[in-house]
């Protein structure tokens, strides 16, 4: 039996959730390709660049800083980067000792979400700040054959990107760039070293509790005042990008361009408006707030942290959040004020009757080290059995090891009591 | 106090049991070895002999020398023969000389990869000397996945990890591509089958991607006792390989005892179950704490032997525990059990062949199988579990009534005189091969006239094109599609996905215990049906079949289930046809199979009485596949007469089922045998043997091949039977009189002289 006989009764089995039925198609001959190709290019605005024997298309556009997108202007860019060479310097979104023309805003848009050697990204998209207006250049792959002219280009530009603004860069965009330009490598300029800003991973500590998702789309509906109109969702991008190259025509990936053209805009208005919150130039939630200071004391700056949630409380009557008290008291416990402490986890306790497993055990540990008060502590440990009792149990190998850590606390002080 | 009997009273014990029917005694075999080779590094040596190695195994010395020499090998090593030397060896070796090289390795299952892991660590750490083995699969820690990446010198990995996280991120595995200088191999006989022709395509991309990157590794290769280890290395590489067969490890010696239950019905030739007698059997060294391995043919027999033997226990203080082991355990459970093995706390183990690889669980004394294990490779593989170095071994074969154990059991010459079986796989089977095609694309491009280790793709390519998976572009094929090629092709299963199993006996801790293929789900899982797992009955309440999810409850029921499965037949088309007489043709095509399972029993243990029955309700499955069949002419049929043909063509059916995997081996659940007294296509008697996966895997073509010979076995198993007219173990109690079976295969035998 011929195979290609073969193939069509086998269709059935052959075939895998993720291919529908299409008809056979004619190939379009290398001419018409390239006329095609020059059309989309003179439609989008682009030029082709060639390589080899091989080109892509660059579109280039140039914004005024002027320009209002959402919520902020976009040249509030200087002020935000004016803003870390002051404070919070080593935060790990600070642009201290850069200018604002150091940073370089990016995202992709790629075949498939899988990090596999079978998808590409075809539009690598990037802005800087340059003179008076927000520069966006973008690269786009035409066919699947030219990803040495794609890297070559861009990497001929972009030479310097240990200042990259991204959108879960880190994991996404990043190393999918590196698996690309390791099957052109020997033929494109080297990759430079990576140094980044992930906006992802702050927006993640700021609004993953508030919204049901932190996607780029939510954030900008949300924080950012910004609603766009008509816009090509990001994953109809591969099926549009498939269309067109079988039928190279503007009309399909005018959108796409379009699209990540926003992102980018995106993310310097999320830089400018996430330096806000950090530096307090804007009114915070107090989840906000919380987070600003929680962000402060991993980082060490128990000092700030502090600060941050006192000043908040002078104004305030209650709080209805016991993780602020909580972070408090073990600011002041580290800081060596264990009366603070204490003060702070008996509120939580007492005052707002919100007793929590962390704030027993610690009150319990407080009064048998710091104060020696062992019937005191005994009675936190009884109120950390009571906790643990009301708790819903998920987790049931951690709520046996918390009770018996609970027991074994209280086994010592009963030694201890004894032995006064 | 009760005196514990030893190894040589139980063995005169069994001497006087007349229900044995075979005892041969393998006499011990002397170690034949040589000095290390000289060439050997010094560390390498050193370390060995620390370890109390001080000389080598002919064949290990010979695969060493070969390996070192860049030359591909196969060895052929039983179980316990000290095979991990003869690829540790030159591996090691490389890597001292160059550290630069690498190493894959590939193990079957993630646990024989595992047990690689300690021992080779074991030997590195002895050297002193900075070299890194990992293993790679689904439990490696995300924290240490780059490391391995980029500095494991060693790779262990199985071919699932392989096909789906490592070829398809090749770009990350550079370093190991670059300088593979050898891929490791182990098991290779049970890369059969649809499993082995995956694995031959993900080798074929391998080969692929090592290419791409400049490197020609080494295959080294072993394998257990099979006919064509060379013939079937080389299919599954693409390689010629070098064989090395000739083993100088020692061993003990060993009883083969081939046993058959009485029989208690004479006039239906039943005989007592095997189960039963097994039960009997492994008591009586269980209880002399003796360390034992009951092999058993299926899951389902695994847990109702386990259930048998765990009463041998009531009432025992330091009761010997004794576990099941077999697929659809969770890792953490059978990890536990092998341990226990190891280190004596089990004494007693039932499992499936799932023990027969080489998992290490140490050597134990004894070794009883519950019926023929369905092949002379299989028999021997598991035979090698008994054979601990200080004592002598037994090894039980137990007979059920089927038709191919009392064949074997009658036939011991068979067993020990004749070659073990082939290994088959067929990598271009096309459903198989354009999986391959799709993620090998996806890997890499292909070029217009590129070949896939010598198989033309371009047809495959432009189809691939014409369903938007590829595109063509400046005469190469690209992957465009936003799907993941892997993800949607397992190596393992005829069907793509799994039927989860969920224990829901306690509300607020219910769990997964296992998982099933979706084939097998359809007669062990539907609603009502008894499920067992490790001893313990559940009963399925509720088949979600649209998501593969089957909910169980724990019960305690006296019965099991057993579920009938209908099947309709259609000829697609016939490739080859031969009239072998005037009443018989045979032929060989493509044919269309829907299955749909219809109604289950309840079936009372002990006595196997039907107590009750329930319909299944679950949609019919298609599949195309290939098939041999054989058509009786109307006039043979005539003559016959057609009430007695009738009876006698079920009777020969039942027959096939058992003789059929004889010729090609296989697992009996790879090949279906059905009978149809008007088939639809040529409205005709016809007897159809079909590969139960879809485009076949080459079975059913060598059965076409060999039909006359098939036939011969089939009419001899008739005639051999003890039975007067007929029985289970034969045509089966419902194909009427024997004899006249018999003669129509004698008729068709004899080129259609049909004597009444």
């Amino acid at each position: 039996m011929s195979l290609k006989k073969q193939l069509d009764r086998y269709k059935k089995h052959l075939k895998r959730s993720e291919e529908p039925v299409k008809e056979t198609r004619t190939q379009l001959t290398s001419l018409q390709l390239e006329r095609s190709l020059q059309e989309a290019a003179s439609h989008l605005g682009a030029s082709i660049l060639p390589y080899e024997q091989e080109a892509i298309l660059v579109k280039e556009e140039q914004v005024p800083l002027t320009e209002q997108y959402g919520r902020y202007h976009l040249n509030e860019i200087h002020q935000a980067v004016a803003l870390w060479q002051e404070t919070l310097m080593d935060h790990p979104l600070s642009a201290s000792k850069r200018q604002p023309g150091d940073l370089l805003f990016f995202d992709t848009e790629t075949t498939g979400l899988s990090a596999g050697a079978g998808h590409m990204i075809f539009l690598l998209g990037c802005g800087w700040i340059k003179a008076s207006s927000f520069h966006i250049k973008q690269y786009f792959l035409p066919g699947p054959g030219h990803e040495t002219a794609f890297y070559y280009h861009f990497l001929q530009d972009v030479t310097d990107l240990t200042n990259l603004v991204t959108y879960n860069g880190k994991s996404f965009d990043w190393p999918r760039v590196k698996t690309r330009v390791q099957f052109v490598r020997e033929r494109v300029p080297q990759l430079p070293a990576f140094g980044h800003y992930d906006l992802l991973h702050a927006s993640r500590r700021f609004w993953r509790k508030e919204w049901e998702n932190v996607r780029l789309q939510t954030i900008e509906e949300e924080v950012l005042d910004l609603k766009r109109l008509s816009d090509v969702p990001g994953h109809m991008a591969p099926f549009l990008y498939f269309e067109f190259l079988k039928s190279p025509k503007a009309a399909l990936i005018e959108g796409i361009f379009r699209h990540n053209h926003d992102d980018i805009k995106t993310l310097l208005v999320l830089y400018i408006h996430l330096t806000y919150l950090l530096h307090g130039k804007i009114k915070r939630s107090l989840r906000e707030t919380y987070e600003v200071a929680r962000w402060l004391m991993q980082m060490g700056m128990i000092k700030e942290a502090i600060v941050t949630l006192e000043n908040v409380m002078a104004t305030k009557a209650a709080i209805d959040m016991p993780e602020w008290y909580q972070l408090l008291a073990m600011g002041h416990k580290k800081a060596g004020r264990p009366d603070r402490a204490i003060a702070y986890y008996q509120q939580l306790i007492d005052g707002l009757k919100r007793p929590t497993l962390e704030s027993c055990i610690e009150l319990a540990k407080l009064f048998e080290h710091e104060r020696q008060d062992y019937e005191q502590a005994l009675h936190y440990c009884h109120q950390a059995l009571a906790v643990l009792e009301k708790k819903m149990i998920i987790n049931h190998e951690k709520y046996h090891k918390d009770i018996a850590g609970v027991h074994h606390r209280m086994d010592r002080l009963q030694q201890k009591i004894q032995r006064q | 106090m009760k005196v514990r009997k030893t190894m040589s009273d139980l063995l005169s014990d069994l001497r006087q049991d007349e229900n044995i029917a075979h005892w041969k005694t393998i006499p011990g075999r002397a170690a034949r070895s040589v000095e290390f080779p000289e060439e050997m590094d010094a560390r390498l040596v050193e370390a060995l002999s620390k370890r109390g190695i001080t000389s080598l195994y002919t064949h290990q010395a010979q695969a060493f020398r070969l390996a070192v020499k860049k030359q591909d090998i196969v060895a052929v090593t039983p179980t316990a023969s000290g095979k991990t030397l003869c690829y540790n060896l030159p591996v090691l070796h490389s890597i001292l000389q160059d550290s630069s090289q690498r190493a894959l390795y590939l193990f079957p299952t993630k646990a024989l990869a595992q047990d690689q892991k300690s021992e080779m660590n074991a030997i590195i750490d002895e050297m002193g000397v900075s070299l890194n083995s990992y293993t790679y699969d689904g439990d490696t820690a995300g924290s240490i996945r780059q490391k391995i990446r980029q500095a494991g010198h060693i790779v262990i990995t199985n071919p699932d990890m392989l096909h789906s996280a490592i070829l398809p991120h090749h770009t990350k595995w550079v370093a190991l591509f670059e300088h593979l200088k050898y891929i490791v191999i182990d098991e290779l006989h049970t890369y059969r089958g649809v499993f082995g022709s995956h694995v031959a395509n993900v080798i074929r991309r391998l080969k692929r991607i090592c290419h791409y990157y400049g490197s020609d590794p080494i295959f080294i290769c072993t394998s257990a006792t099979i006919a064509n280890p060379k013939a079937h290395a080389e299919r599954l590489t693409g390689k010629p390989m070098t064989l090395i067969d000739d083993n100088g490890a020692p061993a003990v010696k060993k009883h083969f005892i081939f046993y058959n239950p009485p029989i208690v019905n004479q006039q239906m030739n039943i005989r007592r179950s095997a189960s039963l007698e097994v039960r009997k059997l492994a008591k009586a060294f269980l209880e002399n704490e003796i360390q034992t391995i009951v092999f058993a043919r299926s899951r389902t027999r695994v847990e109702l032997l386990l259930s048998y033997l765990q009463t041998l226990n009531t009432g025992r203080k330091e009761r010997a525990t004794i576990r099941a082991y077999r697929g659809g355990y969770l890792p953490s459970e059978r990890r536990h059990i092998e341990k226990g093995l190891r280190t004596g706390e089990i004494q007693g183990v039932v499992s499936t062949n799932a023990l027969e690889l080489g998992v290490d669980i140490g050597q134990l004394q004894v070794c009883i199988m519950t019926g023929y294990p369905g092949s002379i490779s299989s028999t021997w593989q598991q035979a090698g579990r008994a054979g601990r170095r200080e004592d002598e071994a037994v090894i039980l074969l137990v007979a059920t009534s089927s038709p191919l154990d009392q064949y074997i059991i009658q036939h011991p010459e068979y067993f020990f005189e004749r070659n073990p079986e082939e290994a088959r796989i067929n990598p271009d089977n096309l459903i198989i091969l354009v999986d391959h095609i799709k993620c090998a694309a996806y890997e890499l491009p292909f070029s217009e006239e590129a070949l896939f280790d010598g198989v033309e793709v371009k047809d495959i390519c432009s189809y691939l094109s014409d369903e938007d998976v590829l595109h063509l572009q400046a005469g190469k094929w690209y992957w465009m599609n936003d799907g993941f090629p892997a993800t949607n092709i397992s190596l393992r299963s005829a069907t793509q996905d799994n039927v989860v199993i969920i224990d829901q006996t306690q509300t607020g801790s219910v769990k997964v215990i296992g998982e099933m293929d979706r084939f097998s789900a359809m007669t062990l899982l539907h609603e009502e049906a008894i499920y067992m797992h490790q001893g313990e009955q559940y009963q399925v309440e509720v088949l979600d079949w649209e998501e593969k999810k089957a909910f169980v409850r724990q019960v305690d029921v006296n019965y099991y289930t057993d579920a009938n499965l209908a099947v309709q037949l259609d000829v697609l088309e016939a490739d080859k046809r031969s009239q072998d007489s005037m009443w018989m043709e045979r032929a060989y095509g493509d044919v269309s199979v829907r299955a749909k399972a219809t109604l289950f029993k309840k079936i009372r243990f002990e006595t196997h009485d039907n107590i009750g029955w329930g319909p299944i309700h679950l949609p019919e499955e298609e599949m195309h596949t290939s098939a041999a069949w054989i058509s009786f002419s109307e006039a043979f049929v005539e003559q016959v007469g057609r009430e007695h043909f009738e009876a006698a063509l079920l009777g020969i059916a039942q027959i096939l089922k058992h003789a059929a995997p004889l010729f090609v081996m296989c697992d009996p659940v790879d090949l279906a045998v059905v009978p149809m007294i008007k088939a639809p296509h040529n409205e005709r008697p016809t007897i159809f043997l079909y590969d139960k996966y879809p485009g076949g895997i080459g079975l059913s073509e060598k059965l076409y091949d060999q039909m006359s010979r098939l036939l011969a076995e089939v009419l001899h198993m008739a005639t051999h039977c003890q039975c007067e007219e007929g029985c289970p173990s034969c045509i089966g109690t419902e194909a009427g009189d024997k004899r006249f079976a018999i003669r129509l295969l004698q008729s068709l035998l004899k080129e259609g002289s049909y004597v009444s």
